[in-house]
Order: structure tokens, then sequence, then C-alpha cells
């Protein structure tokens, strides 16, 4: 089995955080969950994450600026966005800016697990789906 | 997987355009010949699908409106199923009019070049007959295209781009679009996946509905589906059940919902007899 | 003599896009200093010519050709200021003023509406105020457009390009444009510079009698000016100073005949 993926989600809501960290680990990933952009700007700048997932309309700061900041630091870093107000103009916008994926919420775990593949995929690393979806039906 | 879509009056420029862009990206090809699978997958009589996409309904061309609606459900059906699974050069088979906004299609429209008048048939022709039939032809799409879609083909807000082709040449349209395809704006997302799911989810609903039913509009989001219906009071419970079994027989429903409106017209009518 | 028209609604990101155009092919821009240009040379209030190139004739204009005139001063001025070529002009109607000539790029660049509406409302307006302004702005268009030159600014075939610029970055849309221009057909030809010199005789003549003789059609073919007026209009002697005059000050006239009793061919000025 490979290591596991180094995850941080940032979402102001902190339900989003808590549904979703369980969610995730369940496919051998680290979570580190944030609701505050600051704070998880900060731990960007200390620690190079595979995977950054990220809401986009947040108080302090947008998703779009914790885009920038994650593919400035590290260019190898899949960012995910999440959004309640999704808008085809938006999601081009952080398609052009190097968002690995957008994702309108809501969604269910399952269908952000299988970008998180995706994108372990292109990091060159896996996750195995099919052992949990095989728990998931029994 | 972004999925290009182009519509034009003049279709011998339209084919190469297209073709070329598909061989040069690798991309799939769904035209015109596609129409043969759909009159398979439906059992449909491929002339009438054919007339279906020219015509607008008429009892004296003997395409009545339930049927003309059907057909077109089928195409729309079939097209958007299709189009969910690969990098896909779309052209011929309008498309434009029915995928709606999806992030990862490109909807372009060529205009100009030449007519699409056979260069026998012009030579006994004068400019002004010329122009007369072109006009005539420009008329007849609108019309369909407003009776079938509620849109106007030639419209270009329902495009994402328009090209004349007077002053550029094929080779030049193929490059440009071409590079256009492989622009980050354009790249597939769960987001645009979505989307076009639900519309293809939207039009296998319509389409097993309008095989029995009419005045049926349906949407769909989030695999939730929402389908719009008007009849007379006394009819409302009989064509909700109905509707509701033969939808339940379409995967990937979410949750169903039926909206009724009543039919005041009839209903009008009927208290005058 | 490369020359690009862009046409766009209100806050539609047409002036971003003509600018950066114009800064990527090293062009000239041009929009307001037109009218500038043409109320100093005319001697007309800009105020007056903005209203003249905007506004539909209203009923009372229909009738005393002020927007004629006006018109046939900014278009001969237009065609004098990009004589030099390479310029990007984004004012308005330049696809209508500059369109018969070859080589000359005409893009139109549209939005969806709840965009220019939020892009108007981020000057401070309300929503149902920044509605209402787009809309009417956009219907003065149409008027205008169908009144002066009988063509519908929605009509895609007035354009080589039409451009959706929600569906695309502004920059997107810069390199469609820099891309197109380049193309062989937009390459400025020695037919291309004949064909403007012949405009621009058709178009400083109709200037110097519309006020006079609103109704006169002007054409010119290399280099032979054909007028178009009526037998009482030809035969005053303002009608026959002003054609003189023309014609001695202009070296590339071939040749100069006053037609009478003729109607006036489609692609006169």
């Amino acid at each position: 089995m490979s290591n596991p993926l180094e995850i941080l989600l940032l979402d102001d809501e902190a339900i989003v955080g808590k549904r979703l960290k369980p969610a995730i680990e369940k496919i051998n990933c680290n979570v580190e969950v944030f609701q505050d952009p600051q704070l998880a700007v900060e731990r960007i700048n200390e620690k190079e994450f595979d995977i950054v997932v990220t809401d986009i309309y947040m108080d302090d700061m947008d998703g779009m600026q914790v885009l920038d900041i994650v593919l400035k630091k590290s260019s190898r870093t899949k960012v995910i966005m999440i959004t309640g107000y999704a808008m085809i103009s938006l999601a081009r916008d952080a398609m052009e800016k190097g968002a690995f994926d957008f994702i309108a919420k809501p969604f269910k775990p399952d269908e952000l697990r299988v970008v998180i593949a995706k994108a372990a995929k292109a990091l060159g690393s896996s996750v195995d789906l099919n052992t949990l979806l095989k728990k998931q039906e029994r | 997987m972004p999925v290009l879509i182009l519509s034009s009056e003049n279709q011998e420029r339209e084919n190469e355009i297209a073709q070329a862009i598909a061989q040069n990206l690798e991309y799939t090809s769904l035209n015109h010949e596609f129409f043969s699978e759909i009159a398979h997958k439906y059992t449909l009589d491929s002339k009438k699908l054919m007339d279906a996409m020219n015509i607008t309904p008429s009892i004296l061309k003997r395409m009545p409106s339930k049927q003309w609606y059907y057909y077109l459900s089928c195409v729309e059906a079939g097209v958007l199923d299709r189009l969910l699974e690969d990098n896909c050069v779309c052209w011929g088979l309008a498309a434009h009019l029915y995928v709606a906004v999806v992030s990862h299609v490109l909807k372009v429209r060529l205009i100009g070049g030449h007519d699409s008048i056979p260069r026998s048939d012009k030579r006994n022709m004068t400019p002004d007959e010329i122009k007369k039939i072109i006009a005539e032809q420009e008329r007849s799409r609108e019309n369909w295209s407003m009776t079938a879609y509620n849109r106007k083909e030639a419209h270009p807000g329902l495009y994402d781009m328009v090209i004349n082709l007077d002053q550029v040449q094929t080779d030049e349209v193929v490059e440009t679009l071409s590079t256009t395809m492989g622009y980050p704006r354009l790249k597939a997302m769960t987001y645009s996946i979505n989307n076009l799911t639900d519309r293809a989810l939207a039009a296998k609903v319509k389409n097993v509905l309008l095989k029995s039913l009419t005045d049926v509009q349906v949407e769909a989001q989030n695999g939730t589906v929402v389908v719009t219906t008007t009849s007379m009071k006394r009819a409302k419970s009989k064509k909700i059940d109905t509707i509701k079994k033969l939808a339940g027989q379409v995967d990937g429903i979410g949750y169903l919902e039926v909206h009724w409106n009543k039919d005041m017209l009839t209903e009008a009518a009927m208290s005058y007899r | 003599m490369a020359l690009i028209t862009i046409s766009r609604g209100s806050f539609s990101m047409g002036k971003a896009v003509a600018e950066k155009v114009a800064a990527k092919l090293k062009y000239s821009i041009l929009s307001r200093d037109l009218l500038f240009k043409a109320g100093d040379r005319f001697h007309v209030p800009q105020k007056t010519l903005e209203k003249a190139i905007h506004d539909a004739p209203g009923i009372f204009e229909r009738y005393s050709h002020t927007k004629k005139i006006f018109i046939a001063y900014i278009r001969a001025t237009l065609i004098d200021m990009v004589a030099g070529g390479n310029i990007v002009y984004y004012g308005l109607a330049g696809h209508l003023l500059l369109g018969r000539l070859p080589c000359v790029l005409k893009v139109r660049i549209i939005a969806n509406l709840e965009d220019r509406v939020a892009g108007r409302m981020a000057g401070g307006l309300s929503e149902q105020k920044a509605r209402t302004m787009i809309l009417a702005d956009a219907d003065q268009r149409r008027k205008w457009t169908k009144k002066i030159y009988n063509a519908d600014p929605n009509d895609a075939t007035l354009y080589d390009i039409v451009i959706c610029i929600d569906k695309f970055s502004v920059d997107d849309a810069v390199d469609f444009i820099c891309q197109s221009a380049s193309r062989k057909a937009f390459e400025p030809t020695n037919d291309c510079i004949k064909q403007y010199r012949d405009l621009s005789l058709a178009c400083n003549a109709k200037a110097l009698l519309v006020e006079s003789f609103p109704d006169v059609g002007v054409i010119c073919e290399y280099g032979n000016l054909l007028v178009y007026a009526t037998e009482k209009e030809a035969h005053t002697s303002k009608f026959k100073k002003i054609i003189e005059t023309f014609q001695k000050e202009n070296c590339d006239i071939y040749n100069l005949e006053v037609h009478t009793g003729l109607s006036i061919p489609a692609n006169a000025v």
C-alpha cells in the first residue's frame, strides 16, 4: 500500500469538515481540517500537502486566493474547489487558474473520494476505492 | 473530455472543418451518421427521423406534433448520452439547441463561406433568385428551431463563438478551434460533468414520457428530476401516476417530483359545452 | 493598413479587450478621439456628434437629416484617422462605417445580460436601474442600426468573429482576435489600399455636400468619383462650387462625373 496522502480541507462551515474528514480518512488519507483561511494558509506555508480541498466563498479570504497561494508554494499540489454558489464563469476561472477539479455543493462524500482518487493518480499515487465500495456494500 | 459542438448552414464546410478537428485532436465524431443508430435504438423509421429534423409538425406532411416531439426527444436523449462518453466533435444533430451551457462544451457557429445551394442548381438562377432561396432556407431553419426548442438558431447569443468563413480558410478555422479546445477553461470537471449528466438524465426521462404523453417539461439537478405537466383537473391523478410509473423505469433518478398545472384553455372550452 | 473594429454592448468588456489587443499588436487605439476630431474639423459640438452616432433618429430628425449630416462628418473623419493603419477602433458603429473595406477585421463582443447588469451595478446603481439602462442602451443601438443601415446589430453576418466574453477570459478573446488579425485575408494588399483611397474620397466628398444636399450619393472606383444627385441639385451654383473645389484639392481623383435622374446605387456613401 502506498503512503497515505496528505490532505488539507478548508471550509468555513464546521459541519463540512466534520462530515468529510472521516469520509476521506477511510481511503487512507491524513486529513487536516481548517475553518479559518488565514490559519490554513499558515499551515500550507509550513507543509507541502498532496491535495488541498477548499471552499470558494469565505469571509476573510476566498478560495481563488488560496488556490494561488497553494500553487505558488507547490505546483504539484492538486487543488479541488468546492462551492455552494457554482457558476459556469467561476468554474472556468478556477480551471484556468490551475484548479484540479471543481465540485458544486451539495455533493456525496463518494464524489469527493472519486476526485481525490483521480488526483492521487495524477500525483503518481493510488487510492483504493474498490475496497471501500466493497466494505460499503457489505 | 471537452466537447465541441458546431452549427452551420453551410454543411459542406462544416463537415470539412469538424472532421479535420476531430482528426487533429483524436476526438470521436458524432454527426448525421448517428441518426441510423438512433433509429435502430428507438425503433424509428429512419426517413421519418430525418424528416423530423428538417420540417415542423404538419398533418399534410404526415408528421403529427406528438410524433415529431417524440422523434426529437430520441435524438436529444441519444446525443446527450453519447456526449457523456468521450472527447467529441458533434455536428449536424442540432445539439447546439438542446445542450445548455456546460463549461466543457464549446459551441461554435460557422456562418458565411458560400451558400448551401448546389453549384449545378445555381447555374440557371439569377442573383435575386439565389438570394430568395437563401432567405427562405434561413426562415425555415428559424421556424424549425423556434418550434422545437424556442431558440433562434442564428442568434449569436446561443454560442460561445461565431466565425464568419467569408475571409478565412478552412485550415485556419481548424487551427483556431483545435487550439481553443486545449484551453484549461474548457477542461471537464466534476461540476460540468454533473451538469451534462443531469441534462442527459432529463432528456432520457422526457423521451420515455413523450412516447405516450404530451405537455411535459423535464429538468434535473443532482439526480433530482422535476417533471412539469399540464392537464385537465379530472385527469390530474391519472397523469401524475403515469408519469411516476414511466419515469421510474429510467436509471439514475435520485428523486422524482411531478408538478401539475391546470389546462385552463381546455377546462374553459369544456365548461361552455 | 491593418484595421480591427471591436463592437460591443455596454459593460461587455469590449474596452478591456480592445486595449489589450492594441497593446499586444502594438496598434494605436481609437474611440472617443474620433468625435473630438470630427467636432473640430466640422465645427460641431462633440456631444451633438455623440448623440448622432448613439441615439436612434427621433421623429423630427427623420425629416431634418441632422443625423445623416453628422454621420457623414464622423465617417469622413474616421476614414482619415485610420489612414495609417494598425489601428483598433472600438467606438460605435465601426463595423458599419468601415464595413465595406477589405482587410478590416470586424469583431463583436457579447456578454450575458446578468454579467453586464452586475458590471453596471459595480458603479453604484441599483439592479433595476442598471438593467433598465443597459436594455435602453441596447434598444437605441438596435434602432439606430436599423434606421441608418437597415441592419440588426445582433446579425452575426456583419462581423468576422463574435465572441461571447462570459464564456472565455479577456485574454482568450485577445488571443483569438490577434490570431485572426494575422490571417492572410486581413493583410493589407495594394487592392485594399486602393479601395481605402476610393472610400476616403467618397466619404470626404459626401461630407462636403451633405449639409446642403443630404440625399446625394457618392461612389468612387479606381479614382473615378461618381456623384448621384437630382437635376435641380446639380444645377445649383453651390453644388458646382463644392464639386469643383473638391476636385481641385484632391489630385487622387482621376475623373469626376455627376449623374442626375438615376437611382443611387446601394453601395454609395
